[in-house]
């Protein structure tokens, strides 16, 4: 199996782009993904390429491959398009991985896009609904933020976490994408303002849930001996692990829990041989607060239980134990649901090059970096280590 | 809509009205729903098995105004939020189904709770008929209910 | 009439159930600026998820759990309402899945009158007396609607009452039937495809001549039987208001202190076809052995069914669902949640 590295990575700023269709998204983060290969790179020596995307935005659905091809002028390749929910763009990257690492092709483009802003209300939450168990769940009038509403309950009954400490992961990464230019949401929020913010869905309130969004990424892969043909600073993809769980929440074990992301955390530590103290810094799925808390647990930066009281430490800022969502996360970055795996990558290529935009969320000394992608409630996960 | 299609809702009616679960013939289990695979065993060998409706609160939640899927909109701006429950049910599986006859203050995780039958929503011009959960009456009565 | 001598049948058990939710004559004298009905200070309301299946499917419950029978022991299911949640397509089917009859379950609906419980009750002894089969279970459930801006909407209440009738187990004998039938036109009615049940309110007109229906029924059975009104414990007469069903006792021949027991609408209002079977199931709950009781359902522009029971055994609710029960649990609604959640506003025609 070949090493991979990357080479480039492009994002839109995440958030509202009611002038742009999805592919018109997805070339202007391709573009800048090219750009981004500091000694030159073209389109045509990509060779595969995967592009995550649910579909939302009353756009094309069917054969999207296609609107990738034009968008990125390399039609006549073969293009696929991925999706597990949430996490499309995560397991469109590890594909684009798994096709240089088989020896496939030399390069190639992993991506994500996805138009939300443009729906009505009711289409909306229509498909919003549609990465949970649909014959149970959904018509029981559960929502997206309903599930992991569930899953804080329980993590609380169980462990004694509190409402607070979920209110300060929205804190700390509204901190931090107020300094990113790409977030979504560019307002540092106060605790007082998380605590008594209305109620969306108890015990999730209205800063526990990330944004719907616009937005797209894109990132550009190739055999790790030839990287240095495109850039003095490639990323190497050391691990790369995925995961999968039963769709209903009800019919899994333990909901305080992803199982998904802690098989994929597993497979991507062993490829890489590395543990979680290794790691400098995270971007984790924090679709709601809850999900990174359980996320520092299922990722081995905690022991169980112990995610509300790592946050509540301040071990997950900048100067922590372990920087998490430096980006300001799904929750103030905003979560264009096909286009946040690959974002995260972007995140992490950008922090691991000491390149991020606003010094203030520079992670110093960054070595290794992780990204942890999942799909709905955790049927689906991804979890991709990098390092210089 | 969510589109949930005739045939697909039809095929699940005995759980949804009438909560028959399905026994593993390999290992015992209950499961409801029917799943492809028993929740223990993995085994796909099942017969019917009636369930008696009783259960416990495993964790709920409060779908508030404007956040419903789109099939219980009208629900919503009729009455209003609605509590969304897990019931881990008697004979082992857990369930979810909407809470109702039940006050905000009365529900909490551990709540006994039993079936009653309900409509749930309306889609193709047919009421989708279902089960929901409201607190189940005092221990002694509920005892008595116990019957063959 | 038939003689059922031959070959006994009656009432094995029974069960009710009433909705929760209730509004106060208060709240329509602040929308209205008045209440129409004398006779009744609160009734009841079918919740949003609630309609006459879900009530039926119940009250069902309640009866299967009253008598320790579970719903494989049926071979018919009739489900009589007047507002049943579908004009075509049978409700009595939903129910009896719900319930989890076998397929091989004769099932029926009977409606288009206030009196169709009753006629229901009779045709499923009917059904076992005739060897179709050896229990039928009978549902009547009914949440009727008026026209808001008129007075009628005011006294329509909601609930249901289901019997298991049989050859064997019997607790409650039957003992005769007597059936009349009137075209009396304008009473009480509700066009194909209209949400609303109407009246056109011909006063004592009306009154005249549904007394008239009611006597010749009662009295009929009576004669039939053999039977004076002192043989009777109990009198329970539906279809009309409970200050009239005392009236017509009283001309009858029948003490208040025989009537008073079964006026359940003035408890939860006029809860349409599940009336007359929801008294007859008051009555039996608390009755004792040997208690005879006459039920006469009337229904405007339909006629009258009348029946009479003789009590054989037990027939006490499980704790918590019997019809006092019921009362004792209930939440009041002000007016606006009442036509939110009827509908009357709007967001389906839920019945």
């Amino acid at each position: 199996m070949r090493r991979v590295a990357i080479i480039g990575v492009g994002q839109t700023k995440f958030g509202e782009q009611p002038n742009l269709g999805a592919g018109e998204l997805f070339a202007k983060a391709f573009e800048d993904a090219v750009t981004d290969v500091n000694k030159g790179f073209e389109p045509k020596l990509i060779k595969e390429a995967y592009i995550g995307t649910l579909g939302v935005g009353g756009g094309q659905l069917g054969n999207f491959a296609a609107v990738v091809g034009e968008a990125a002028k390399i039609t006549g390749v073969p293009i696929t398009r991925v999706e597990n929910a949430c996490a499309s763009s995560g397991f469109a990257f590890r594909s684009a991985f798994l096709a240089i690492a088989s020896g496939i092709c030399d390069v190639a483009l992993a991506g994500g896009v996805e138009k939300m802003r443009d729906l009505a209300p009711d289409r909306l939450r229509y498909w919003l609904g549609v990465s949970g168990d649909t014959e149970w769940e959904r018509l029981a009038g559960m929502t997206f933020a309903g599930v992991y509403a569930l899953m804080a309950q329980r993590h609380i009954h169980q462990y004694g976490t509190k409402e607070e400490q979920l209110h300060m992961v929205a804190v700390k990464n509204h901190k931090y994408g107020a300094d990113n230019p790409k977030a979504q949401l560019q307002r540092a929020i106060t605790l007082d303002q998380a605590n008594k913010s209305a109620t969306v869905c108890h015990p999730l309130r209205l800063f526990d849930c990330c944004p719907t969004s616009d937005g797209a990424s894109a990132a550009l892969l190739c055999d790790a001996d030839i990287a240095k043909k495109f850039t003095d600073a490639p990323i190497q993809i050391l691990g790369v692990g995925a995961g999968t769980d039963r769709l209903a929440l009800f019919h899994r074990e333990d909901f305080a829990t992803i199982k998904a992301t802690t098989l994929a955390a597993k497979q991507a530590y062993g490829m890489a041989n590395l543990e979680a103290k290794d790691i400098s810094l995270a971007e984790v799925h924090d679709c709601f607060t809850i999900a990174e808390i359980m996320a520092y647990e299922d990722l081995g930066f905690c022991g169980k239980g112990e995610g509300g009281k790592l946050i509540e430490e301040g071990q997950t800022y900048i100067g922590g134990r372990i920087p998490v969502n430096a980006s300001g996360g799904l929750k103030a970055k905003g979560h264009p649901i096909g286009a946040t795996g690959v974002g995260q990558i972007y995140e992490i290529t950008n922090q691991l090059r000491g390149k991020v935009e606003k010094k203030t969320r520079q992670v110093p000394n960054a070595r290794y970096g992780l990204a942890h992608n999942v799909g709905g409630s955790g049927a689906t996960a991804t979890v991709h280590i990098l390092g210089v | 809509m969510a589109y949930v299609s005739i045939p697909t809702y039809s095929r699940s009616i005995p759980e949804r009205y009438a909560l028959v679960g399905a026994r593993c013939k390999s290992c015992g289990a209950i499961n409801l729903p029917r799943t492809l695979g028993c929740l223990k065993c993995g085994e796909a060998n099942f017969e019917p098995a009636k369930l008696n409706g009783r259960g416990k609160v495993y964790c709920y939640t409060t779908i508030s105004r404007g956040g419903s899927p789109p099939e219980f909109s009208m629900q919503q701006n009729l009455v209003g939020s609605y509590h969304v429950a897990v019931v881990e049910l008697e004979e082992g599986p857990k369930i979810v189904a909407q809470m109702t006859d039940c006050k905000p203050e009365e529900l909490k995780v551990g709540l006994s709770v039993e079936a009653t039958f309900r409509r749930i929503y309306e889609d193709e011009g047919m009421i989708r008929y279902g089960v929901k959960f409201r607190p189940a009456r005092s221990i002694a009565q509920a005892n008595l209910i116990t019957k063959p | 009439m038939r003689e059922p001598q031959e070959l006994p049948t009656g009432i094995v058990g029974c069960g009710v159930y009433v909705p929760r939710l209730r509004i106060k004559r208060e709240e329509y004298q602040k929308a209205w600026g008045y209440f129409a009905p004398r006779w009744i200070d609160e009734k009841s309301v079918a919740d949003f998820d609630e309609d006459g299946i879900t009530m039926g499917v119940e009250a069902s419950s309640n009866a299967f759990r009253n008598t320790g029978l579970n719903a494989s022991h049926v071979d018919a299911v009739y489900f009589a309402s007047t507002s049943p949640p579908y004009a075509e397509k049978q409700n009595a089917s939903t129910v009896a899945t719900a319930l989890g009859c076998r397929n091989e379950t004769a099932t029926m609906d009977v409606t288009s009158s206030i009196k169709c419980g009753l006629s229901a009750l009779l045709s499923g002894l009917d059904f076992v007396a005739s060897g179709r089969g050896k229990t039928s279970l009978i549902v009547a459930a009914d949440t009727p609607l008026g026209d808001p801006t008129g007075s009628l909407d005011h006294q329509l209440g909601a609930g249901a009452a289901a019997l298991i009738v049989g050859r064997d187990m019997i607790n409650g004998l039957f003992e005769g039937s007597f059936s009349v039938t009137s075209e009396s036109i304008g009473e009480r009615f509700r066009r194909d495809g209209h949400a609303f049940v109407a009246t056109v309110d011909l006063g004592r007109y009306q009154e005249t001549s549904s007394d008239d229906v009611i006597i010749s029924c009662v009295k009929g059975l009576m004669q039939s039987l053999g039977r004076s009104p002192k043989k009777y414990d109990f009198l329970a007469l539906h279809g009309v208001d409970p200050p009239r069903a005392l009236e017509l006792g009283k001309k009858l021949g029948f003490e208040d202190t025989k009537t008073t027991p079964s006026l359940v609408s003035g408890k939860v209002g006029d809860t349409g076809a599940a009336s007359p079977l929801l008294a007859l199931s008051k009555l039996l709950e608390s009755s004792s052995f040997k208690q005879r009781m006459l039920v006469c359902g009337y229904g405007p522009g339909a006629g009258a069914d009348a029946l009479s029971i003789v009590v054989d055994g037990e027939m006490k609710p499980v704790p918590g669902v019997g019809f006092d029960d019921y009362l004792a649990k209930k939440d009041y609604l002000d007016y606006s949640a009442y036509l939110k959640i009827r509908r009357f506003l709007g967001g389906n025609n839920w019945r």
